[in-house]
């Protein structure tokens, strides 16, 4: 409720389109109380007194009401539209700055979906409430005081079926309401189930085709399916009783002021004008009643939704630019971790574990280790994806803390593990970095990835689309078009996330090439899968559990270190074992 | 940068053909849907007797009467019973009146909802057997993944549409039936009057209905717009923040936000000019009732209407207009239902290109594993063969390697064996039984595969490898996890063989993914076997695990191996080297070696690089 009540704030800069809103709608209430009354005047004072010009006039009178009613109608939910469309607008931009700005710590523990639902369906219910329900609410409230005020003059007596029915209808719906909206709930969770098993089935097709697992797989489908069906009757069952039985109070209210008025009129204490009126204001009462328990029902969900979005907004970044951060002069391309300790979350293991090295201008440092090791956290805290809490990071002697971030990173270029690519041209995806680069700058660098050339096989060549249909970038493409779009950076530093993956021969051979010429010249970081690189490294670290085991040239690590002679001869066993076979090849065609 | 993501709201092609199919899913239940329709009817002359009660109620007690009571109304109360007497007599029978609506109501809202459940459930089903029948080319079609994305709206659609859209429908046609009938036989002169105003409220219905529809698919497409954006710049956040484009991507974001911005407000004003519209239409309705009717009891004598019946006139206006507009409300919900059933039917109708042939097997229960290509001939689209007159002979328990270039054709070669596609010329036999006689069940669980892109399912470790053999224990499980080398890192995670795993096993490394799949195939021991090897990115530690485990797996077995390690290359008793389709070099890695031909030329360039590893090499280790 609290972080509903916050959101409240984002309806400051649209204030005068709220009010206006809110005056329209106290006008347009109360034309269309003005309505039953007068259609009283036409009976009572007209038809029954035979007048027939009272009966013109008060008709003219009604038109008129009924038309200034449409306009406030017409004004009130024209200037809602764009208050509430402002609210979720803005927060919207909020959320997505935001998301933005976090650091990769809050990426890691949430996922996509989480943050898309916050950016869509979330902003939609808070802002339909903020910007709408909150003004309907007090028109409702406006609605049934003034109708029943109005009961009251005509006659207290009969006004007192009112007192009686609101409440009725408001427990009534709250009862069906609870009963309803955990089943509603229910029914949307199991329908995610259903359609998980589907997707599972469309993602999985092969596994279930060659493990022959078709009937496995709609045992499980019907079996959720009719948990879904049941589910869906059960909410029905419930909906079926609730909307009758909530008319049933109206229809009872009805039935008593016709039968009771209908005495008085017999009577003689009351007109039949005034009964047909009254008749009017119960209808009038009844649906603001309603309306009251639906716009409840949404504040709750409203109110969640606000929750979750402030959660995210109030999401500190662990990644800080500081106030009086210095804009990086072109760097020289030195690096140096001191007495690094790192961990994830606090009071986690630490995956970094008191490392210090330092890695000269143009040098390439080689990375070694199993998975865990610590490799891919030394990469990320170069350009700040994660601050360091124990120890520091300089670039060049300066700390990178004290940095401005985007002057570091536009001067260190990455080839991630997993490349992405974004929806667009083949050139709009080179040129991510730097979208004000030449065609011509975008094609060297494009050459120099050995991407060029598959780029021009494409039907349009740069202006490809990726993921145009017919279009599917094989694994190695992909990489060598990141490899593209960070040397066209022209970077000072150059961090390798290990680069090689499920590719063919050849074109690992290729790929390794364009590798080779993007280090040219460069600090680089090199996460080693392959050995070439390890040879080629100007030092080697070692690491196994966050801690650094070996540090030299492959010449002296082979000596030395125990671990890495492990690791290297487990690599280079196979390739010792072929150099003899071609070797014996060769002499057999000698 | 951004995509033309939103679903459109599509317009059925079709109306009439899917009506008739739907009704067929509906025919099985045709005496329920009578028992319905008696119901609904039933209900509907319930509701409409109340205004004809309150009427009489006016007219014959509460005001002084002047007109003959009607004709019933005698039968009950007799002819001169005092006005209380009566009053309380049409009420009690109003009473009876709304208790026997509500029954109603019940009964056949919830008899219609069984029916409509049950042939949804039904579609369902059907949809997933489709899914599983259809061969594998379907889902390589790239809009497989778009129509799979609709499926799952579209049930969705359907399921609104036919639970309580239909019964509304029904429900309001009726109504309006009833009451014009009500209005005509109560006064025909009011009633005509009263029709008077039809014409405008039809014709602002459809004017701006269509405007407003219009208007929301806008926002649709919009926000699909919007959430297509953050999709795709939430996945790509590390990307985004590594290339420091946080200002290019807020930009671009409050762009898309703002087209949506301003196609609600388009939006949300058209449907604010509609509902006051046609509110001012049902008020100058009710006037026109009011006035008229004044002037129906006023200018004649006697007059040709009473009070009673302008009352419940103007109770019969309102109940009249309110169908009308949320018919045009319905109107758009119903369009999208059909269009939905219509793509349901489109997938349903889908031809499977692979089909098993009605007469049994010639596969023995225990397969040798002898397999033999003879001319095999395949292209995926026309003039471009991807396999071109192959002809190979693959002995039990050997093992065969495929090499070559990506897009070679050994994806394909694989997948005509497993009947994943049918040749298209040629065959291919096992044990010489042809495989295209063989139903696509028993050939496959004669086949074990371990594909490139390993699939995990969303349940916990043990799960997904128990799905090579689905009757297997969890100690056959945890065996065959050990056989895999998979053991080790499982009992490391958190809940070890119980963790569960996250979309497509997210939270695993691509090799630990690997290992569990190998471990299910072992788990499934099948005759012959058929390995996708990928040189993925894993560490070489991890690496050298999964050859062991495979060796093992290959024991014994005929097996056909996409390769990409030389390790198992040198290993393989036949090497085919296939390029542009067809085998351009056979024989083992010797022979191969002796030919310098393809073969040589791949290996040597592979050789090269290895070169100038091994110069260092040789420098450091003088000794060896």
């Amino acid at each position: 409720m609290k972080q509903l009540l916050r959101s409240f704030r984002y309806l400051k800069s649209y204030w005068y389109l709220a009010l206006g809103s809110l005056f329209s709608i106290l006008l347009a209430t109360g034309a269309m109380l003005l309505i039953p009354r007068l259609q009283q005047l036409i009976i009572d004072e007209g038809i029954v007194v035979e007048n027939i010009s009272a009966v013109v006039s008060f008709t003219l009178a009604m038109i008129g009401v009924a038309l200034g009613r449409a306009i406030f109608q017409f004004s009130q939910g024209a200037l809602a539209a764009r208050a509430a469309q402002g609210v979720a607008f803005d927060m919207r931009n909020d959320v997505y700055g935001k998301i933005q700005s976090l650091s990769f710590s809050y990426h890691d523990q949430v996922h996509t979906g989480q943050l898309l639902t916050r950016a869509t369906s979330d902003v939609d219910r808070v802002q339909g409430f903020v910007g709408r329900g909150a003004i309907m609410l007090l028109s409702a409230v406006f609605m049934i005081g003034g109708s029943v005020a109005l009961l009251f003059t005509i006659n207290p007596e009969l006004a007192r079926i009112m007192l009686i029915m609101v409440p009725i209808t408001l427990v009534l719906f709250g009862i069906f309401a609870r009963a309803a909206l955990p089943l509603f709930r229910a029914v949307q969770q199991k329908l995610d189930d259903l359609n998980t098993v589907l997707q599972e089935n469309f993602a999985g097709i092969r596994v279930i085709k060659s493990f022959v697992r078709e009937a496995h797989e709609a045992k499980r489908y019907e079996e959720v399916n009719l948990e879904f069906y049941d589910l869906n009757i059960r909410v029905n069952n419930i909906l079926s009783l609730a909307f009758p039985t909530i008319f049933g109070v109206l229809n009872l209210a009805t039935l008593a002021i016709y039968w009771l008025g209908g005495m008085q009129v017999i009577e003689g204490t009351l007109s039949l004008g005034e009964l047909v009126a009254f008749a009017g204001y119960l209808l009038m009462a009844f649906f603001p009643v309603l309306m009251i328990g639906f716009i409840v029902t949404m504040l709750s969900s409203a109110s969640a939704s606000a929750v979750r979005i402030f959660e995210l907004l109030d999401a500190e970044s662990e990644v800080i630019e500081q106030p009086g951060a210095l804009e990086l002069p072109p760097l020289k391309g030195h690096i140096s971790f001191e007495d690094v300790t790192f961990r994830y979350y606090e009071g986690g293991e630490p995956v970094l574990d008191n490392v210090s090295f330092s890695v000269e201008p143009g040098q390439t440092l080689a990375l070694l280790g199993t998975t865990g090791s610590g490799k891919s956290t030394i990469i990320n805290l170069i350009p700040r994806f994660y601050d360091v809490r124990e120890g520091a990071v300089h670039v060049d002697d300066y700390d990178i803390r004290e940095v401005k971030l985007e002057s570091l990173r536009s001067q260190i270029g990455i080839v991630l593990q997993e490349t992405n690519l974004f929806d667009g041209t083949v050139r709009e995806n080179i040129a991510f970095g730097c979208p004000q680069a030449t065609d011509e700058e975008v094609e060297r660098a494009a050459r120099a990835a050995e991407a060029h050339d598959f780029i021009m096989r494409f039907p349009n060549g740069y202006d490809t689309h990726v993921g145009e249909r017919g279009v599917n970038l094989s694994g190695g493409q992909k990489q060598r078009i990141a490899i593209a779009r960070a040397l066209l950076l022209d970077p000072a530093i150059l961090i390798l996330d290990d680069a090689t993956s499920s590719v063919d021969l050849s074109t690992e051979y290729r790929i390794q090439k364009a590798l080779n010429n993007l280090m040219q010249g460069r600090t680089s970081i090199v996460v080693a899968q392959r050995v070439a690189t390890v040879l080629n490294a100007d030092q080697i670290l070692v690491l196994d559990n966050g801690q650094i085991k070996g540090r030299g040239t492959h010449e002296e690590l082979v000596r030395t270190n125990e671990l890495y002679a492990e690791i290297y001869s487990s690599q280079l066993q196979d390739d010792r074992h072929l150099m003899q076979k071609v070797e014996t090849a060769e002499e057999v065609t000698q | 940068m951004r995509r033309a993501g939103a679903i459109e709201v599509q317009k059925p092609k079709d109306t009439g053909n899917v009506l008739r199919r739907l009704y067929d899913y509906f025919a099985p239940f045709k005496r329920r849907l009578v028992a319905v329709g008696v119901f609904l009817v039933l209900s509907v002359l319930a509701d409409l007797a109340a205004p004809y009660l309150i009427g009489v109620a006016i007219d014959q007690f509460i005001a002084q009467p002047d007109a003959p009571a009607p004709v019933w109304l005698t039968w009950i109360i007799g002819p001169d019973a005092p006005r209380a007497t009566g009053l309380t007599a049409v009420m009690v029978l109003l009473l009876l009146s709304y208790i026997s609506a509500w029954i109603l109501n019940v009964i056949q809202f919830r008899l219609m909802v069984r029916v409509s459940q049950r042939v949804l459930l039904s579609m369902r089903t059907q949809i997933l057997d489709q899914l599983h029948k259809l061969s594998l080319d379907f889902f390589d079609q790239s809009q497989a993944g778009d129509l799979m994305s609709r499926l799952t709206n579209d049930t969705q659609v359907i399921n609104d549409m036919f639970g309580p859209g239909l019964m509304r429908i029904l429900r309001m046609s009726l109504s309006l039936v009833g009451i014009v009938i009500a209005m005509i036989a109560l006064n025909w002169r009011l009633a005509l009057a009263s029709f008077a105003i039809l014409p405008l409220i039809l014709g602002a219905t459809a004017y701006f209905s269509r405007r407003v529809r219009r208007a929301y698919r806008e926002t649709r497409k919009t926000i699909g717009d919007v959430s297509a954006e953050l999709q795709e710049n939430i996945s790509g956040i590390r990307e985004v923040q590594a290339f420091a484009r946080e200002n290019e991507t807020i930009n671009e974001f409050r762009a898309v936000n703002l087209r949506n911005r301003d196609a609600s407000v388009t939006a949300e004003t058209l449907s604010a000019v509609f509902m006051p519209v046609l509110d001012v239409l049902s008020t100058l309705a009710a006037a026109v009732v009011i006035g008229f009717g004044g002037y129906l009891v006023l200018g004649f004598s006697p007059p040709l209407v009473t009070v009673g019946i302008i009352v419940a006139f103007l109770n019969y206006v309102r109940r009249f207009y309110d169908p009308i507009r949320e018919m045009a409300n319905l109107y758009g919900q119903m369009q999208s239902a059909i269009a939905g059933a219509e793509r349901i039917f489109e997938l349903l109708d889908t031809e499977q290109s692979v089909k098993d042939e009605p007469a049994g097997t010639c596969l023995p229960e225990r397969v040798d594993g002898q397999i033999v290509y003879e001319d095999v001939s395949f292209a995926y689209k026309e003039d471009e063969p991807v396999l071109d007159n192959i002809n190979v002979i693959i002995n039990p328990g050997q093992m065969i390697a495929l090499v070559g270039p990506t897009g070679a054709g050994k994806t394909t070669f694989v997948n005509l064996l497993l009947r994943l596609y049918d040749v298209q010329s040629g065959r291919i036999t096992i044990d010489g039984c042809d495989v295209r006689s063989v139903p696509q069940a028993n050939l496959r669980e004669a086949i074990g595969m371990v594909p490139q892109d390993t699939y995990l399912f969303s349940s916990n470790i043990m799960e997904n490898i128990r799905y090579g053999r689905l009757d297997a224990t969890d100690e056959e499980v945890i065996a065959a996890a050990k056989v895999a080398n998979a053991d080790d890192f499982i009992r490391r995670l958190p809940d070890g063989y119980q963790t569960r795993l996250g979309e497509r096993g997210s939270n695993l490394s691509q090799g630990h993914r690997q290992m569990i799949a190998i471990s299910r195939a072992i788990l499934n021991s099948p005759k012959i076997l058929v390995l996708d090897e990928a040189t993925s990115s894993v560490d070489t530690r991890t690496e050298l695990l999964i050859q062991e485990a495979l060796d093992k797996l290959m024991e014994d077995r005929t097996s056909v191996v996409i390769a990409h390690r030389l390790s198992t290359i040198r290993k393989a008793d036949q090497i085919l080297v296939i390029q542009d389709g067809r085998i351009v070099e056979r024989g083992t890695h010797t022979e191969l070696l002796a030919q310098q031909g393809e073969y040589h030329e791949l290996y040597m360039s592979q050789f090269r690089r290895q070169e100038e590893i091994y110069e260092p090499v040789e420098a450091a280790e003088p000794g060896s």
